[in-house]
């Protein structure tokens, strides 16, 4: 009984520190955006995955359908914790009225830096990212306000490797050609040289 | 003792300040925005990527492992604001020429050319035969957007058009043959 108390606890401080994170970022976000009366932010959702829900999973795919879950689990073992929130938005968006999350600063003050940002009318994008000394990618935090969505996605783990993976696995395609504007990987649609 | 404190700080900004004559902070001043798109990539993407080219397009991974951090600022441009986006690209050009960088290329958009591609200037830091960093500047009027594009890292020449068009989505090729058609 003890057990199970500990872990209802565990289960209400780990949602919490979710929504507490995402929901600074949040409120940023809602305030700049409301503030023309024109939009406003609804209640979303927020989840949290650990090492052990993320194992768990890994398991089950493995016992239920080992050959269609084993790109799944080849990415998933490089995770350590993802955190996912998605808040509605109605009304007319003015994307370009967002200021940047004040949230950001503690980040950046904590050895993150803006990998991408993007600005227009329609869309609001932050990707912030952190890496250690011998450049390898750990955190990755992405802020997106884009159509009728907000969607805060924080994932951690050992992030080059997920992406090494991700790379072999989508054999020039990676992550949907997402990273294709950047001109780091190779625009698919280019034509080939002569 | 504070003299050496005092040193030391001024070698360890001196770097940083050297790879490029403008920071971030100054171009968001002198275009009076932020930009509309940011990339910053350091290290780890970039070794990810070659690892990633290395078998599909080796030249591609070869290019790849030589830059140490690549910088995009896109900045929206109105009608109305042209002609001063297109005077602060020009003041960023003119202080990467005052710190030494060579003019590899200068694209100008005549007022009655039909060349509507805008103005482009290519900058790069000879090392040797090779170059220790590059700059790109274009002014797109088409798109309306001004692009600042700086590539830190060893870079062969032969590499300068494919990372042109890359990060600055400008194809020098193009121009070239435009200007010859010019003729």
């Amino acid at each position: 009984m003890t057990k199970l108390c500990l872990l209802i606890l565990l289960a209400v401080a780990a949602s919490g520190c979710v929504s507490t994170e995402m929901g600074r970022i949040q409120r940023d976000i809602a305030r700049d955006l409301e503030s023309e009366g024109q939009a406003e932010v609804g209640r979303g959702f927020s989840m949290a995955f650990g090492r052990g829900s993320i194992g768990t999973t890994r398991f089950l795919g493995r016992l239920v359908a080992p050959a269609s879950t084993e790109p799944y689990r080849r990415l998933s073992r490089h995770v350590r914790r993802v955190r996912v929130a998605r808040y509605p938005i109605t009304g007319t968006v003015d994307a370009s009225r967002i200021d940047r999350p004040r949230a950001l600063d503690r980040y950046a003050a904590n050895g993150w830096y803006p990998m991408v940002t993007v600005r227009d009318s329609t869309s609001r994008v932050w990707v912030m990212v952190r890496e250690t000394e011998d450049e390898q990618l750990t955190d990755l935090l992405s802020i997106v306000v884009s159509g009728q969505d907000l969607v805060l996605t924080s994932v951690s783990g050992d992030l080059s490797g997920l992406v090494r993976d991700a790379g072999a696995m989508a054999q020039g395609d990676l992550f949907g050609g997402a990273l294709d504007g950047m001109g780091v990987f190779d625009d698919p649609e280019r034509p080939p040289d002569p | 003792m504070r003299h050496i404190i005092l040193l030391a700080i001024a070698v360890a900004t001196a770097a940083p300040l050297a790879a490029q004559p403008l920071g971030a902070a100054d171009l968001d001043r002198l275009f009076g925005t932020e930009p509309q798109v940011e990339v910053n990539l350091r290290g780890s993407l970039i070794r990810l990527a070659a690892q990633a080219a290395s078998e599909s397009d080796p030249d591609a991974a070869l290019m790849l492992q030589g830059l140490r951090a690549v910088t995009v600022r896109v900045y929206p441009v109105m009608p109305s604001t042209e002609t001063s986006a297109l005077q602060s690209l020009t003041r960023v050009a003119d202080s990467f020429e005052r710190d030494g960088w060579f003019t590899l290329v200068r694209v100008r958009a005549l007022p009655d050319s039909d060349n509507e591609d805008g103005d482009v200037w290519v900058y790069v830091r000879e090392l040797g035969e090779a170059f220790d960093g590059m700059a790109v500047l274009a002014f797109d009027r088409e798109d309306e957007t001004a692009v600042f594009v700086h590539i830190d890292g060893t870079i062969d020449p032969t590499q300068v058009g494919e990372l042109s068009r890359r990060f600055a989505r400008v194809d020098l090729d193009e121009d070239a043959e435009a200007e010859g058609d010019d003729d």
